[in-house]
């Protein structure tokens, strides 16, 4: 059953990636604006400001009015990878070091634990829910269970006993060998397989909503960069 | 007249008689108008407000329909339900919404009547949205069903119909600087000085804002002096002057068109090298960076902001102030499509250091600035002046706390909004331009052994 699951979200980690494509085509076939201005400013500083310096509270008065949601942003993008990685270590069987598998446990609980935080925000805040719509509470629920999913699997991997397992080079996700017998394998299990049904649904939901700024976050940012950056506004002194 | 009592009015009756295929064509408008970038930022929002106190009029109404997110939300429901898959299939689920006479009646609202294209959310955006570009591609879209508010679209009509926006016929243009120039003359103490009009070849072409000649004709003196001061090589054109072009805030790319390729008619006739544009910010916008871009077309020449031209001068040694004649407190306003949106920055700053003693900056400033609420076109829509005034408290208090007694605007527009709301909140501020502080620093008697010795007293 397990790897039946595997080949899920192999298949739908595939289906996403091709979606997303997609759409990154079409949206490409509105076609490019080009630039007959004569620059000003560099392209390249702007964008190097634009996803550096250009996102600090310090910079950014947004960032530093809303320093605890934008903290908890940041935290939650964080786990969110982190529950990327995990995944991926737990589909092909990848052994992660000890070290990197506690640092990934954190991210994936802070992580977790931000998201919801962001999720009960957009429910509380009567802007937010007048400015949402039920992709952004479904993109904000799938993916916090995604990585609460994965905070959970990655803490039964040990049964949280990291001293008596400590000496031990790797662990591997797909292979809880520290949990060896009992309720805790079908707990285990369970969570395993619940984690992979979460990450087939949030693959598949991809190219639907919200999701997708996971490409054109970055897009975009590339844009405000080369935007401001040819005009010579930013970076800032 | 109160907003409620103007919105039962003609354009709203305009709005229910539109037809399926007014709206029809106002979609394939706003499609022409969606390049790769825009459909990236159309589907980049994530909905998470940070936005909001970025914006003036979010800060001083709290409306939910003033949210930058929420703006963008309403012209991305609309992308999203004709172009987005999932909008298609399950529009409600992903907020996607018809381009119906409840959603024009919405985007004029939000999109004409909430914002001044000031860009400031766009620097604040968690993403990076180009707000100001998805806001004038809906107002494209307004405009081709005829909706674009009156004030407004006044000023355009009257730009493409009469050569400039304030409708002076180019008898009145030509009697006014010949009126200037003697006042230059009286002012220099010298017959020979000049305001040039149609001299080929010279260095530069210089525009004015319109509002110059019919309201604040001594700027152009002002303007003259420094040039006299400098020994400059430069004319005014007497058809083609006008530095504004309203066609960026209607979102009317024909008519944006159709008025950026007038200065350049002019500067490619009269064969000068370098066209300097007036202290108005969405002229130097316009010209400088979006009028390539409408044109389609690699400028030959090179063009500049006025401010530019002066710090030039003033590093140069070209010509030389006396701080101490502008001695009380002066602040200084950062007119969004010039500092922001211009990359005209430190110019100001620069020239201010060296032309007045006392000069204290707002908070924030330079891009972080707030707008005065008089851009966007706002200072023509009448429709939406209360609005304007109350978006204009943010700047009042910016003001107010630098105890200045001089605010230094380098745009007209701005200009005209910080003179109400000068009046509006009791500021008692003179405001005045930057080339008006340079003027009455101007040392005149040693222009000469300025440029002739050592300006290296003047770097910095």
């Amino acid at each position: 059953m397990m790897d039946v699951l595997r080949v899920g979200v192999v298949l739908s980690a595939l289906f996403a990636l091709v979606a997303l494509t997609v759409l990154v085509v079409k949206t490409l076939s509105f076609g490019k604006r080009p630039f007959y201005s004569r620059d000003a400013g560099s392209k390249v500083s702007g964008v190097i400001y634009a996803f550096g310096r250009g996102m600090m509270p310090w910079e950014k008065e947004s960032s530093r009015k809303h320093l605890l949601t934008y903290l908890s942003g940041v935290i939650y993008h964080a786990g969110i990878f982190a529950a990327l990685i995990y995944l991926l270590c737990a589909v092909f069987s990848l052994s992660l070091p000890w070290y990197l598998l506690q640092t990934l446990r954190i991210a994936l609980v802070v992580g977790g634990a931000c998201g919801l935080s962001l999720l009960l925000k957009r429910i509380l805040s009567r802007k937010l829910r007048k400015l949402s719509c039920p992709d952004d509470y479904a993109a904000n629920i799938i993916v916090t269970l995604f990585v609460i999913l994965a905070a959970v699997h990655a803490a039964q991997l040990t049964g949280w006993q990291g001293p008596a397992v400590a000496g031990s080079p790797t662990l591997s996700p797909s292979r809880p060998t520290a949990v060896s017998s009992g309720p805790a394998v079908g707990l285990t299990s369970f969570v395993e397989g619940a984690f992979y049904i979460v990450s087939i649904l949030m693959f598949l939901y991809v190219p639907v909503g919200k999701i997708r700024h996971c490409f054109f976050f970055f897009y975009s940012r590339v844009l405000l960069g080369i935007f401001f950056g040819r005009r010579s506004a930013l970076p800032t002194r | 007249m109160p907003e409620e009592n103007v919105r039962k009015d003609e354009f709203d009756e305009k709005i229910d008689r539109l037809t399926d295929q007014d709206l029809k064509n106002a979609l394939r408008v706003f499609r022409d108008k969606i390049t790769s970038e825009y459909a990236a930022y159309l589907n980049s929002c994530v909905h998470c407000g940070l936005c909001a106190e970025s914006c003036h009029y979010y800060l001083t109404d709290g409306e939910l329909e003033s949210m930058p997110a929420y703006k963008v939300g309403l012209v991305a429901s609309v992308f999203k339900r004709q172009f987005g898959l999932a909008g298609r299939v399950f529009p409600a689920w992903v907020g996607a919404k018809d381009l119906d006479r409840e959603m024009v009646r919405e985007w004029v609202d939000a999109l004409f009547g909430r914002c001044s294209l000031c860009a400031r959310c766009t620097m604040n955006c968690s993403v990076g949205l180009n707000t100001m570009y998805l806001v004038r591609a809906a107002r494209g879209a307004l405009a081709s069903l005829g909706l674009v508010p009156d004030g407004l679209k006044s000023t355009v009509e009257t730009a493409i119909q009469k050569g400039n926006s304030m409708a002076i016929p180019r008898e009145d243009w030509i009697e006014t600087v010949e009126w200037l120039e003697s006042e230059l003359q009286a002012e220099v103490n010298d017959p020979a000085a000049k305001l040039p009009l149609d001299k080929k070849g010279a260095k530069f072409l210089y525009t004015v804002n319109p509002r110059e000649p019919k309201f604040f004709p001594l700027s152009i003196v002002a303007t003259g002096k420094i040039f006299y001061a400098a020994g400059e090589d430069w004319t005014f054109s007497s058809y083609n002057y006008d530095v504004t072009n309203y066609g960026l805030y209607s979102g009317d790319d024909e008519v944006a068109v159709t008025i950026s390729d007038r200065l350049v008619q002019s500067m490619e006739e009269l064969g000068c090298k370098t066209l300097v544009l007036a202290e108005c910010g969405h002229g130097f916008n316009s010209n400088r960076w979006e009028a390539p871009e409408w044109l389609r077309k690699r400028y030959g020449f090179e063009v500049r902001s006025i401010l530019e031209v002066v710090a030039d001068y003033i590093r140069e040694g070209r010509i030389k102030l006396d701080p101490s004649r502008n001695p009380e407190r002066l602040t200084l306003h950062d007119p969004c499509n010039l500092v922001r949106l211009g990359g005209i920055v430190e110019e100001q700053r620069y020239i201010l250091k060296h032309a007045a003693l006392n000069f204290a900056e707002m908070t924030p400033n330079r891009q972080n600035n707030f707008c005065c609420g008089g851009g966007g076109g706002q200072l023509a829509m009448t429709r939406f002046s209360q609005r304007r005034l109350k978006a204009g408290e943010i700047k009042a208090d910016q003001i107010r706390q630098t105890g200045a007694k001089t605010v230094v605007a380098p745009c007209h527009n701005c200009i005209d909004q910080l003179s109400e709301l000068n009046k509006h909140y009791k500021l008692g501020v003179n405001v005045r331009t930057i080339c008006e502080i340079v003027a009455n620093a101007l040392l005149l008697g040693e222009k000469r052994s300025v440029r002739n010795g050592s300006s290296s007293d003047l770097k910095g």
